[in-house]
């Protein structure tokens, strides 16, 4: 069994608890054992940063230094916050003029970050161990669109998980470009959504699959908006990663969540 | 010598007599060594000299060379081609930064690029007689800019900004760059001012959608994105942040932090527009918003003894 600690986030937490369920599903089946950060604050989602960036990079550290205090690698289930807290970890391990002043904010609760965890996508861990799963209902047949979002660039896992499953990679321009869910102006944001899935669709997807629980909201939660801002028929049913991977590996769409998904009429 | 054929499809649009824009594919031998400026270059000496774009320097100083391979912005006398191999294989498709401001092959309109430069005033604003001997900036106070003077304005990261696609008014991220230079400079005057100029709502900071497009593409490495935080955290250390729909977004998230230790998306996706109240009633039905209050995380005590002693800090 391998172990990693889970930094959960506020999306899995509390406005996609299907990602939370599946990744639990998951997780089990492959044998990852995870231990949740109870005391895991917010990253920022950029936007604490925004306020204060010093303030959001202390709250890291902080965050990070229960994942030190666990004792083994962090792993996250949001885009977001992979690309924020591993950002936050290669500044302070590169500047020591900042970890210290950032540690004397620490030092104000009884804590320090001594730089010593690593911040891993679970994503990659499940894209390892998926290689020796069994695929009991594989997704032949399926053009399978992976949206990766913009803060995550490492795309290869997705699109190896989507062949992992027996799908079709659909290419398609918009897999890397912005959900919209950080514009605070929701007309832009739901045309930014618009042109992910316009451009999914005309690509002959069947199902878009995400790595990241702010996208699914934009394409899921948000997708009777995007087709408004579209003035077209955007109807496609949007996955977390985890919900197709346990789908795959035969787990019930109950215990994945799927009640709470928006757009599932084909499962 | 080893080479490798490759095939280049290029944009070719001429806005005097094309109706619509055509690609032209031409089979050319790379080496190792070639930049993508080696191929335009075969291409109008060897095979076609009406193929036109825009090049000078050939040492990635005057930033005019700017072109996109595979949607991906690139200047053409710095990218190599066997890296673009490695990306994307032997098929690569040359455009201008922008189809749409096509003026003739690679060549784009960057009128509306310039525009924005120029409303941003990139200057410095200083009175020479203010200081009697020479305006000496310490070496500490130099570092705050933070390499954002090195911007080529190669318009890289504006074309590539997911904002301004589907918003024009977008400023950008090279002028939002630029305003960062000068705020930053301990010897400008008009900090208030510039604040104010990219405060405005549709046009300025707060209507980055945060994609971090324009500091993957910056061929100077600039992270124009780090900028435009910065510039969010001087307007709030200012007091330029006023009635802004947005930035009351962003007071939203810090209290919704102080006060669970997390980011309530919900409350978020809300703001700025009325019409997501049907999408919230729908987030109900599906479970995903909690009737009777949120989760907190542990020790909520020392979130908000942090929060409260890094307010104020840099």
């Amino acid at each position: 069994m391998v172990k990693y600690a889970l930094f959960v986030g506020c999306s899995a937490k509390t406005n996609t608890p299907e990602l939370l369920k599946s990744v639990q599903a998951v997780s089990a089946k492959l044998n990852i054992e995870l231990y949740e950060i109870k005391e895991a604050s917010c990253c920022g989602a950029t936007h604490l940063q925004d306020y204060n960036e010093f303030t959001a990079l202390v709250l890291n550290a902080r965050n990070l230094a229960y994942a030190s205090k666990i004792g083994c690698e962090l792993v996250t289930i949001c885009d977001t916050c992979q690309f924020v807290l591993s950002s936050a970890n290669e500044r302070l391990k590169s500047d020591k003029k900042l970890l210290q002043s950032v540690n004397d904010k620490l030092a104000e609760i009884g804590m320090e970050y001594k730089c010593d965890v690593k911040v891993k996508a679970l994503l990659d861990v499940v894209n390892h161990a998926m290689k020796s799963a069994v695929i009991e209902k594989p997704f032949n047949n399926f053009n399978i669109a992976p949206y990766f979002g913009c803060h995550a660039l490492g795309s290869a896992e997705l699109k190896n998980i989507v062949k992992l499953v027996g799908g079709n990679v659909v290419e398609y321009v918009h897999s890397n470009s912005a959900c919209g869910f950080h514009a605070y102006n929701q007309n832009i944001a739901s045309q930014l959504a618009a042109k992910v899935l316009t451009d999914a669709i005309d690509q002959n997807a069947d199902i878009i699959v995400t790595s990241c629980p702010l996208c699914h909201l934009s394409l899921d939660a948000k997708q009777k908006a995007a087709q408004k801002a579209a003035k077209r028929d955007v109807k496609i049913p949007v996955l977390h990663a985890y919900q197709m991977i346990g789908l795959a590996l035969g787990i019930d769409k109950q215990t994945l969540g799927f009640n709470h998904n928006f757009t599932t009429k084909f499962f | 010598m080893n080479t490798q054929k490759v095939n280049f499809k290029i944009f070719r649009f001429n806005s005097e007599s094309d109706y619509l824009p055509a690609y032209k594919t031409y089979e050319i031998d790379v080496c190792k060594n070639d930049v993508v400026l080696d191929i335009l270059n075969k291409v109008k000496n060897e095979i076609d000299g009406s193929f036109s774009y825009r090049r000078s320097c050939r040492h990635g100083i005057c930033g005019i060379c700017g072109v996109k391979v595979n949607s991906k912005s690139i200047l053409a006398c710095k990218q190599n081609v066997y890296e673009l191999i490695e990306q994307f294989g032997h098929d690569l498709v040359i455009e201008p930064q922008d189809t749409k401001r096509a003026v003739k092959d690679l060549i784009i309109d960057k009128s509306d690029y310039w525009a924005k430069y120029n409303s941003v005033n990139p200057c410095l604003v200083a009175k020479p007689n203010d200081c009697e001997l020479e305006n000496i900036v310490s070496q500490d106070d130099a570092l705050r800019i933070d390499n954002a003077d090195y911007c080529i304005e190669c318009g890289a990261c504006y074309y590539a900004c997911q904002s301004l696609s589907v918003n024009e008014n977008f400023l950008g991220p090279a002028a939002l760059t630029k305003t960062y230079r000068f705020t930053s400079d301990v010897r400008d005057n008009a900090k208030q001012d510039r604040l104010e100029i990219v405060n405005k709502p549709l046009s300025g900071i707060w209507d980055c959608v945060k994609c971090y497009a324009c500091t993957e593409v910056c061929p100077k490495g600039i992270d124009p994105m780090g900028k435009i935080t910065r510039l969010c955290n001087q307007s709030f250390a200012f007091g330029v942040v006023k009635d802004n729909p947005a930035a009351a977004s962003t007071s939203f998230v810090v209290n919704s932090i102080q006060n669970s230790g997390l980011l309530d998306n919900s409350g978020f996706m809300s703001f700025g527009d009325s019409g997501f109240m049907p999408q919230s009633f729908g987030m109900v039905m599906h479970e995903k918003i909690p009737l009777f209050g949120g989760e907190k995380c542990e020790k909520i005590d020392e979130i908000k003894t942090l929060m409260r002693n890094t307010k104020g800090e840099e």
